[in-house]
C-alpha cells in the first residue's frame, strides 16, 4: 500500500514534468520564449520535488509513511521560503517580472503540496 | 531611434504573445485583465509581457478609474525600418554605447534593489561600483567619517573597505576635516 502510494506522487510528478516539457516545447515553436521559459521553471520545480521525495524514501530507514509524509512537506514548507522572500522583496520594488518569476515557483509548489496531500491522505 | 533602442524593440517584438498584445491595443486601449481574457493567457502573464513592451517604448499606460490602461506608442511604430537601418552611428557612439552596456551589465549583476550584493574582486568592476556608491555624495560637501560611513552602509555592510576603495580609487579626498567628493 505504502509502495503503491509512493508511486502514485511519483507518477503524479513525472506527468506533471513531461507535461511542462511538452508546453516547453510547443511554446518555443511558436515563438513564445518567455513563455516557455515559465513551463521550464515549473519543470524545475517539480523536478526538484521528485528528488525530495526519493530522497525523503531513502532517509526514512523506517520507511514509514508518516514519517515520509513529515519529511516531504517539511521541504514544502522550507525550499519555497526564499521563494517567498524574493517575491516580497521584488513586489517592494515593483519588479513585476521577478514576481512572476516567483510566483509560478509558488504556484507550482502548492499544487505539489496539495496534490500530495490528497494522495497520501492521513496513511 | 538609437541603434541600441532599435535592438531592444526588435528583441521584445520577437514574440508572439507580445505581438499579439500590440495587435490588441492597436484596436483599442485595454487594462490587464481584459488582454488576458482576449489572449487565453493569465493575467500575470500579460502583466509580464506589458512591462517588456513598456520598458522597450513600445506601449505606456495611464489610470482610468480603477484600471490601468495600455495604448501603443504609435510614435515608436511610425519610425520606418529604412531610417533605423540609415540612422548613423560612428565609432565613438558606438563604443560610449558598449562602454555604457558593460557597465550596465556589471551594475546589473552586482546591485540588487540598490543593495550590493557582494564586493567585486576585479577592479574594473570595483571601480564601477564605487562610481555608482559615490553619486550619493554631493559635490563641495565635506562629510564626518561617521556620515560617509553611514551612506555608503545603505549600499554594503563592509562600509569600511569601500570607504577606503573610495580614496584609493579618488572617489573621494579627505583631511583632517573629513571627507568630500572629487
Amino acid at each position: 500500500m505504502n509502495e503503491q502510494t509512493q508511486n502514485a506522487v511519483f507518477a503524479y510528478l513525472i506527468d506533471e514534468i513531461a507535461a511542462c516539457q511538452r508546453r516547453q516545447k510547443e511554446l518555443l515553436a511558436d515563438n513564445r520564449d518567455d513563455e516557455a521559459k515559465f513551463e521550464k521553471i515549473r519543470t524545475n520545480v517539480f523536478d526538484i520535488f521528485k528528488t525530495v521525495l526519493s530522497v525523503a524514501i531513502r532517509t526514512v530507514k523506517s520507511g514509514s509513511s508518516a514519517e515520509i509524509k513529515d519529511f516531504f512537506l517539511q521541504k514544502t514548507e522550507q525550499i519555497p521560503a526564499n521563494w517567498k522572500i524574493a517575491y516580497a522583496k521584488a513586489a517592494e520594488h515593483g519588479d513585476v517580472e521577478k514576481m512572476h518569476y516567483e510566483s509560478i515557483k509558488l504556484e507550482a509548489i502548492a499544487e505539489i503540496r496539495e496534490t500530495f496531500e490528497t494522495i497520501w491522505g492521513d496513511k | 531611434m538609437t541603434e541600441a533602442e532599435a535592438i531592444r524593440l526588435f528583441k521584445c517584438l520577437s514574440d508572439k504573445s507580445r505581438l499579439q498584445i500590440l495587435k490588441s491595443l492597436a484596436i483599442e486601449d485595454m487594462y490587464v485583465e481584459r488582454l488576458a481574457e482576449r489572449l487565453g493567457l493569465t493575467a500575470p502573464t500579460i502583466s509580464f509581457h506589458l512591462k517588456k513592451l513598456a520598458d522597450a517604448g513600445a506601449v505606456t499606460s495611464y489610470k482610468k478609474q480603477y484600471y490601468t490602461m495600455y495604448s501603443l506608442c504609435r510614435d515608436c511604430f511610425n519610425t520606418s525600418l529604412l531610417d533605423i537601418i540609415q540612422e548613423e552611428s560612428d565609432d565613438a557612439q558606438i563604443q560610449s554605447q558598449r562602454d555604457a552596456e558593460y557597465r550596465q551589465k556589471v551594475v546589473n549583476a552586482f546591485f540588487e534593489y540598490g543593495k550590493l550584493k557582494i564586493i567585486p574582486a576585479q577592479r574594473k568592476k570595483k571601480r564601477i561600483v564605487l562610481e555608482v556608491i559615490v553619486q550619493s555624495f554631493e559635490f563641495g560637501k565635506i562629510y564626518t567619517e561617521r556620515e560617509v560611513n553611514i551612506i555608503i552602509a545603505d549600499y554594503h555592510d563592509d562600509f569600511c573597505t569601500l570607504r577606503r576603495d573610495m580614496i584609493v580609487e579618488q572617489l573621494l579626498a579627505r583631511n583632517k576635516d573629513g571627507y568630500w567628493r572629487i
